[in-house]
């Protein structure tokens, strides 16, 4: 019988792994809520992240360096897709198709630079070790500096939404483009800053994110798994839906791990098709 | 379909079909063929392209000839799919013609090739492929390998753990994969048939992102020693994990060599110190043989020695040895074979001979340690003679 | 008399046969074995991708799931072959079908139960949930490395079908059966029901037809063809593992029909044989295979959209590439 502080360290790593989820999700329901795009390389961004990051970390020793790096990066490469490719598809049906083009270019050049080898990336020295929870167990600084972040993070990006300029013109561009483009802004600029803002965050999800999924070639199918039933679960259009999603998924995946760990990954998609049954739009919905 | 894509599509076919048919390679009384099936693309890719590394030394060595004949090298890239590896071994055998091949490396890749190596009578030697079951109920004659099988390793692992070092009870987390399992039986079955008890048994899902939940369930206090098996991403986790949640400081980890291979040895840090394993080589080992392979490698191709370059040599090596032997005669298959199994020479690991087609070799116990600023596993035992059907004494 | 027996449409249909009898028929007796298993799995491929394309090309629907029916048709038949030690062909193939249909029926009425983007979502969660579940039961699934050992099919007939040649003629007669249907099910009034959806589902609806029920039908279908071809696979093979099953999988069939060309019925066909020549061919020739398929599939959508067959059919030849592009929107 798994005892108290056990299941403590569960729910928290529960937390933990739901946090970073939701940074996986971010830019994703940023992207799909704003132009109605689903990113199938979303899952290669973060993986470049990772991978530009520990580059950078093992050149320079300076965390914070890799940090932008990895954003920098992956920001720019969401840049120029948007720019030179999807702006010029009218059709959902090929921008899918064209980002799914991208995970292959992105993975092949990923395996040449890098090798096909995973890394993984020191935390900074003042968030490594671990910090005692109560007086039963510790619990590394790492992963709830983690949760802090990504709590951040979401305040952050519901700021920009809800009280900004950009952000309100993101919000009404998803739901009338014409409108929009009829008040005389250039809808396209603020579609180019907002995949932009997405490819920002999945950089920046994936050089944080290494110290816990660490870098590797599998990255990109295997987090684009998890934010899609993220989102699915949580609501697609929804912020909170996403961290409400993020934090169930995270939880019903470490607690199922506790007890059944063979059924880990069943449970998680398990999880997604009961809220399906019931929801099929996602715990809340916006915008039908 | 419209005409006008059926009739250029039928004219192309048709070309290129003749063009086809038409490279396919006739034998060559003058040229021996070696196909070597290996993961060039794809996360196990670092493994297949350190495999051909060796591979390509030891037939650099004797400038790629043998008996008087030339070498040609093939190699085909089979990225992770056990299909494509199907595709690649029937491409070199039914078009190239080779006389053997070198590869695969996983066990879904063997198996994926048995019937037809089996079929098609044709030679294979693997670098890797440590399962028993090729040696045992998909024995073939065609298929030998220059590395180990499950068993040996692992008993010899759980006989040192048992009786070396005292170790009574074990707490196993390994991946949920063919190869996890097929490590943990055999070390399971002689610890617990030299009197040791299995506390905690947990086969984690592979990709696992997160090992936290694990840690919660080993009982410091009542466990002497972890045992694992990791690859990859899921190895770096595991042991940053293990030294995160503290359980490291109080309990030893002796694990398969895999978990503490070199391709991911170097991210995991100081996280890895003090972890044990248990293998038939390591990088560091300090031999005349060792030292000159590692030389000739520098020279070559400014690398250090691993474990699947050091493989691919021996895998190398026993084809080229054999085909000395026989005279560089293919077409006299059971010559070949009888040859091979004759075998006995000294490799990079030591001296090395055949028993049901798997290496028996020295096995070495290894220490994770950090010297000059590296982290390696450094040999802290030798164990001479062991052989694919190694038990302890008393258990047979 | 004279006239009607050499007018261009009978000069054509014999233009079809031969040439087809060429391509398919004649031309892999002479060519190596080797290349006769490639041919063989690009039939097989071709009728998965035909059956992906009955919901991408003709109901507009983009499908992130097919291959849990490729898998669960994989599976079933080497489930009742190795684990159940019955070796009756027939029986397999038929419950490989149903199984895919029965699953295609459960998926869709789930997945279909949303549009759009959403339902892009739901079909790649759903079969990600099959995937899933095929790993972890090492004792019936096989686990991580799947079940080995299946054999070609004995047809209880004088003819062994081990050989590469054999098998690609029994290969060849479900790809005609398979193509045949689906092309037929294309021409037909609900065929064209299909494509007004793609085109207008409210006008089609106010129409009163009742899209819900032609998507799921057209769903279905695509589902038992795609469990057709899976088992077909895993008699090419001689195993199956969960990569069947797997998001790569429906990804790589994805491709196969957008490359080859969605509004072109034999489109599908000729996207399988070029992505899996590359796969098999030129990966002998560079490492660099996933990003020529990376970049032939950004090409094809940036420029092409019309695919290979489009192309070549003249759709793109007809308007020019923008153009082409451009009534292609419109005709969305």
């Amino acid at each position: 019988m798994p005892q108290a502080d056990q299941l403590a360290l569960v729910l928290l790593n529960g937390v933990t792994f739901g946090m970073l989820l939701f940074l996986l999700a971010a830019g994703l329901v940023l992207m799909l809520g704003a132009m109605n795009i689903v990113n199938l390389a979303h899952g290669s961004f973060y993986m470049l992240g990772g991978f530009v990051g520990v580059a950078v970390a093992a050149k320079t020793g300076n965390f914070a360096l890799a940090v932008l790096a990895g954003m920098g990066a992956v920001g720019f490469l969401g840049l120029v897709v948007e720019r030179f490719f999807l702006r010029y598809l009218r059709d959902q049906m090929a921008q899918v198709l064209l980002t799914l083009g991208f995970v292959y270019i992105i993975s092949d050049l990923a395996r040449t630079v890098w090798g096909s080898d995973p890394l993984s990336l020191a935390p900074p020295s003042f968030l490594a070790g671990q910090i005692g929870i109560g007086d039963s167990f510790e619990y590394p600084v790492y992963r709830l500096a983690l949760i802090g972040f990504s709590l951040l993070v979401w305040v952050g990006l519901w700021l920009f939404l809800e009280r900004t300029r950009l952000g309100a013109i993101v919000r009404a561009g998803a739901d009338d483009k014409e409108m929009v483009a009829g008040l005389g802004i250039n809808i396209k600029v603020v579609f180019t800053a907002v995949f932009t803002l997405a490819a920002l965050l999945a950089g920046l999800a994936g050089v944080v994110g290494t110290r816990v999924f660490t870098a590797s070639l599998t990255l990109d199918w295997q987090v684009l798994g998890l934010a899609l039933v993220v989102m699915v679960v949580g609501g697609v259009r929804s912020l909170h839906g996403v961290l409400l999603g993020s934090l169930l998924i995270g939880l019903v995946d470490r607690i199922g791990t506790f007890f059944v760990p063979e059924l880990a990954m069943f449970l998680i998609f398990g999880a997604m098709a009961l809220v399906l049954v019931l929801r099929p739009y996602g715990i809340i919905r916006e915008h039908a | 379909m419209k005409t006008r894509i059926l009739l250029p599509l039928a004219i192309l076919v048709l070309a290129g079909s003749l063009v086809l048919g038409a490279c396919s390679t006739s034998e060559d009384e003058q040229t021996i063929k070696i196909g070597v099936l290996a993961s060039l693309t794809g996360p196990l890719a670092q493994e297949g392209i350190e495999h051909v590394m060796g591979i390509e030394l030891a037939l650099d060595e004797v400038g790629y000839e043998v008996a008087g004949k030339e070498i040609e090298l093939i190699t085909e890239d089979i990225g992770v799919d056990p299909g494509l590896c199907l595709t690649k071994v029937k491409k070199l055998n039914e078009v190239d013609n080779v006389d053997l091949v070198l590869g695969p490396s996983s066990v879904g890749q063997i198996l994926a090739i048995r019937d037809y190596i089996d079929e098609n009578e044709l030679l294979t030697i693997s670098p890797m492929c440590p399962t028993p079951k090729m040696t045992g109920e998909l024995y073939t004659p065609y298929f030998f390998r220059s590395s180990y099988n499950y068993n040996q390793e692992n008993a010899l692992a759980a006989y040192i753990a048992y009786e070396e070092k005292g170790y009574r009870k074990v707490a196993a987390i390994f991946v949920d994969i063919e190869d996890g399992h097929g490590n943990w039986e055999p070390f399971k079955e002689v610890f617990e048939g030299l009197g040791g008890e299995v506390v905690l048994e947990i086969a984690t899902p592979m990709e696992t992102p997160d090992y936290a939940p694990y840690m919660a369930q080993i009982d410091a206090e009542n466990t002497d020693v972890i045992w694992s098996f990791h690859l990859g991403g899921d190895a770096i986790r595991f042991v940053q994990a293990l030294d995160e949640y503290g359980i490291k400081d109080e309990v030893p980890v002796l694990c398969s060599p895999a978990t503490v291979s070199e391709g991911w040895l170097a991210p995991m840090g100081d996280a890895a110190l003090g972890i044990e394993s248990t293998t038939n080589y390591s990088p560091v080992l300090d031999t005349p043989e060792n030292t000159e392979f590692a030389q000739a490698l520098w020279d070559k191709d400014q690398q250090r020695p691993t474990i699947p370059i050091e493989h691919g040599y021996v895998a190398a090596r026993m084809a080229i040895l054999a085909l000395e032997e026989v005279d560089g005669d293919v077409s006299d298959l059971d010559s070949l074979i009888e040859a091979l199994e004759n075998l006995e020479f000294e490799a990079p690991r030591g001296p090395i001979k055949f028993e049901q087609h798997t290496p028996v070799q020295n096995l070495y116990h290894r220490v994770v340690e950090r010297v000059d600023g590296e982290l390696q596993n450094t040999v802290v035992g030798t164990y001479p003679d062991i052989g694919p059907v190694w038990v302890p004494a008393g258990l047979e | 008399m004279h006239r009607e027996l050499l007018s261009g449409a009978r000069v054509r249909c014999a233009a079809y046969v031969v040439g087809g009898v060429v391509v398919f028929v004649v031309v892999p007796q002479f060519i190596s074995s080797y290349y006769v298993f490639v041919f063989t799995e690009i039939l097989i491929y071709g009728i998965f991708a035909l059956s992906v394309n009955m919901l991408l090309g003709y109901a507009g629907l983009i499908s992130l799931g097919q291959a849990a029916f490729w898998g669960a048709g994989g599976y079933t038949v080497a489930l009742i072959t190795v684990q159940a030690g019955v070796d009756s062909f027939w029986l397999c193939i038929c419950a490989a079908v149903v199984v895919a249909t029965v699953l295609g029926g459960i998926l869709g009425a789930l997945a279909l139960r949303t549009k759009g983007v959403y339902f892009i979502l739901l079909t790649l969660a759903l079969a990600q949930m099959v995937w899933a579940l095929l790993s972890p039961w090492r004792s019936i699934t096989g686990g991580t490395e799947g079940l080995y050992g299946i054999a070609r099919p004995d047809l209880g007939l004088p003819l062994s079908l081990s050989s590469s040649l054999s098998f690609y003629f029994f290969v060849l007669v479900f790809f005609a059966v398979s193509a045949f249907v689906l092309y037929r099910v294309t021409r037909s009034p609900f065929g064209r029901v299909l494509v007004g959806i793609r085109e207008n589902e409210q006008r089609m609806r106010a129409l009163g037809y009742s899209t819900w029920r032609y998507l799921y039908v057209c769903f279905i279908v695509a589902a038992a063809f795609g469990g057709l071809a899976g088992a077909l696979k895993v008699y090419q093979d001689g195993f199956v593992n969960p990569a069947y099953a797997s998001l790569s999988t429906s990804a790589l069939v994805l491709l196969m029909a957008m490359i080859g060309g969605t509004r072109v019925f034999g489109g599908p066909v000729v996207g399988a044989g070029v992505v899996w020549i590359i796969r098999s061919v030129v990966s002998s020739y560079t490492v660099y295979w996933n990003l020529l398929l990376g970049v032939l599939m950004v090409a094809v959508v940036m420029f092409a959209p019309a695919g290979i067959a489009g192309y070549l059919t003249g759709i793109g030849k007809r308007y020019g590439i923008l153009e082409g592009r451009r009534r292609l929107q419109t005709l969305r």
